[in-house]
């Protein structure tokens, strides 16, 4: 039983490239997010005034104890790279895992008490979020209250909640009326069991897909703040910190800021990459 | 079938009474703010031990009666008036954590189609041992070994494959069997088995009439079967109740009905089940018009529009359920009280 759930999983993957790419690719980078504390070269925010602005490896400069360069102050790129991708990714994470419940919570509330009053607030509340630019919502919220890892977290899961809530609203709508689960209730089960067990539980395939694709939009958006200077607060080093350190020297020296650029691109590529296949996977009318 | 007999042992069969509805009301509130009387007025008793067939056309109030026993009735219906009393107390009056106890462990209920009653994403050992925690906590090993009696009990084999498939996987009257056994978990006083053969065919209906006549004999609990198939219920039942729209007119032991009927629209019932003899008539014959509009049910009898032998009486005054003979009971100014089904030419 098990050896064919191995050979399954391998036979997915041999026949999905692309998925292997992209899955190879969160894996190195939740390999650096977890170790980045024991893998780091140097001391991420430890200066050497010194060798500051050192080129990356490609240049005639280079200063090859630092493979790619070193920012204003002279800290290492490459250990404030693993820092930040560390703090990137469990923020933009964590973000998308409150979304989802939240997004459940909500969904599964409504679509049970629908149709009645408390559908209409959820829902209108849901409206209303997803009629606010996000962007000015996060700006708003982050100058209003410290900007801390959490603060963050939470407002990185504002952005995606809304949808998650649509959607397992219309599918418990739907379940709801199905046979399983007036089956369910005359066997017993309570309201809170069937809620979670029956109908909570069915939709994950309605929402894994999504999520690689949301991951990916919280760590934009987390790299956008942070280079706002007001998304992650500096001593925490996040990708979009990185960039914002950069900024002022762009014109000298670019790579400070185009370097963790392009690490954000690599990463949330290979999550769509995944997302792609997994919404093929998991959509019936695709899967053939 | 039979070697599994020694599985459980038929509790001890009491005469008493299990379950008695009284004067049952449960009323559908519709947006227009019409009413629609689904269940008005229905009174039965079952006996612990026996079956009792409740058959009638479809939207005559047969599962909305089931649903109102479980209390699961969904919006916009709701139980108005009436008594429910099993074992002794009343199902309407305990509060909702006490009567979702009893639901799946004293009183279980078989749904019409089996191809809809399974949660698909689960397979049907996780459904079997879900049914079982929902009552108790229990050991994996504890849970197996009851899941493997109930599975044989209704005469499934090889288990373990099964257990770990998905009811997709199976056929819809392979499914029923196994929704027999699920409601079966706690080998419940009384089941409610509403249509559990409409949506099979014809051979299957038979092999799972069997399979419920089996677990009965096994397990010597009640039974109510709902459905308006009179094959189904000549083969199984002891008493039979005959509805129509929302009231009961004819309740009586099986053979009287059988034989005797003595309501119009029982008659009319009885004269359009197909018989294999009569292939030689013409025609079947079938009651006309509709079952009546729900909404705007007819001021007397509702069956007075349809009934050949209607009179004035019938069209304003509606009757009441009156006892006809021993034992019998009719809801007829006028029962048939000279017919008997062997008599009748149509039938030949």
């Amino acid at each position: 039983m098990k050896n064919t759930k191995i050979k399954n999983a391998l036979s997915f993957l041999r026949k999905n490239p692309t998925f292997t790419f992209g899955l190879i690719i969160i894996l190195i980078t939740l390999f650096i997010a977890l170790f980045a504390n024991f893998i780091v070269p140097f001391d991420p925010a430890s200066s050497s005034p010194k060798e500051r602005l050192a080129p990356p490896f490609w240049s005639s400069s280079a200063n090859m104890k630092h493979i790619l360069g070193t920012d204003y102050i002279g800290r290492d790129l490459v250990s404030r790279l693993f820092m930040g991708i560390r703090t990137s990714v469990i923020v933009s994470f964590l973000a998308v895992g409150t979304a989802v419940l939240i997004g459940m919570a909500v969904g599964l509330a409504s679509g049970l008490a629908h149709p009645g009053l408390l559908d209409s607030i959820l829902m209108r509340i849901t409206d209303i979020q997803m009629g606010f630019p996000f962007i000015v919502l996060a700006i708003i919220i982050l100058t209003m209250v410290e900007p801390t890892v959490a603060s963050c977290i939470v407002v990185l899961s504002l952005a995606s909640w809304p949808a998650y809530a649509r959607v397992l609203r219309s599918n418990v709508m739907i379940e709801k009326e199905m046979d399983y689960v007036a089956a369910a209730k005359a066997m017993g089960a309570s309201k809170l069991r069937i809620a979670v067990k029956y109908l909570g539980r069915n939709f994950l395939s309605a929402i894994i897909p999504v999520m690689p694709m949301d991951i990916a939009g919280a760590i934009i958006t987390e790299s956008l703040l942070s280079f706002m200077s007001i998304g992650i607060q500096p001593p925490n080093i996040s990708l979009g910190n990185i960039m914002a350190d950069g900024r002022n020297y762009i014109s000298t020296s670019w790579w400070i800021t185009a370097i963790p650029g392009i690490v954000v691109m690599i990463i949330v590529l290979a999550l769509n990459l995944m997302g792609d296949v997994l919404q093929k996977k998991f959509d019936p009318k695709l899967n053939k | 079938m039979k070697q599994n007999a020694d599985i459980k042992k038929p509790k001890d069969v009491q005469p008493d009474v299990l379950l008695e509805v009284k004067n049952l009301k449960t009323y559908f509130y519709l947006p227009s703010g019409a009413v629609v009387k689904a269940v008005d007025g229905v009174n039965f008793t079952l006996k612990r031990g026996s079956v009792l067939g409740i058959i009638g056309e479809s939207g005559s109030g047969k599962s909305v009666t089931s649903r109102s026993i479980m209390r699961i009735v969904d919006e916009p219906g709701k139980i108005e008036d009436g008594e429910i009393i099993f074992k002794g107390q009343d199902l309407l009056k305990i509060p909702e954590k006490k009567m979702s106890r009893l639901r799946g462990s004293q009183i279980s209920l078989i749904f019409q189609d089996p191809t809809t009653s399974f949660n698909p994403y689960m397979t049907i050992g996780a459904q079997l041992t879900e049914a079982y925690l929902v009552h108790k906590n229990a050991s994996k090993e504890e849970i197996r070994q009851r899941c493997i009696e109930v599975l044989k009990l209704v005469g499934v084999s090889n288990h373990e494959e099964i257990m770990k498939k998905y009811p997709c996987e199976f056929s819809a009257g392979f499914r029923q069997r196994i929704f027999i056994a699920m409601s079966m978990i706690f080998n419940p006083d009384l089941l409610i088995a509403d249509e559990p053969t409409t949506s099979l065919g014809i051979t299957i209906q038979a092999e799972i009439i069997e399979a419920l006549i089996d677990v009965k004999e096994k397990t010597g609990n009640s039974v109510i079967i709902i459905t308006h198939d009179f094959g189904v219920v000549s083969q199984f039942s002891d008493d039979i109740f005959v509805m129509y729209a929302g009231r009961c007119v004819e309740s009586s032991p099986k053979k009287q009905l059988l034989l005797y009927p003595r309501h119009p629209y029982t008659v009319g019932l009885i004269r359009s089940v197909p018989l294999l003899e009569a292939r030689k008539t013409k025609r079947l014959k079938s009651i006309p018009g509709f079952p009546p509009d729900m909404v705007n049910l007819p001021k007397g009898c509702a069956f007075a529009p349809r009934c050949e032998f209607a009179q004035q009486k019938c069209l304003e005054d509606q009757p009441s359920l009156s006892e006809v003979e021993e034992g019998r009971m009719v809801a007829c100014h006028y029962p048939l009280m000279d017919y008997c089904t062997s008599d009748d030419t149509t039938l030949e």
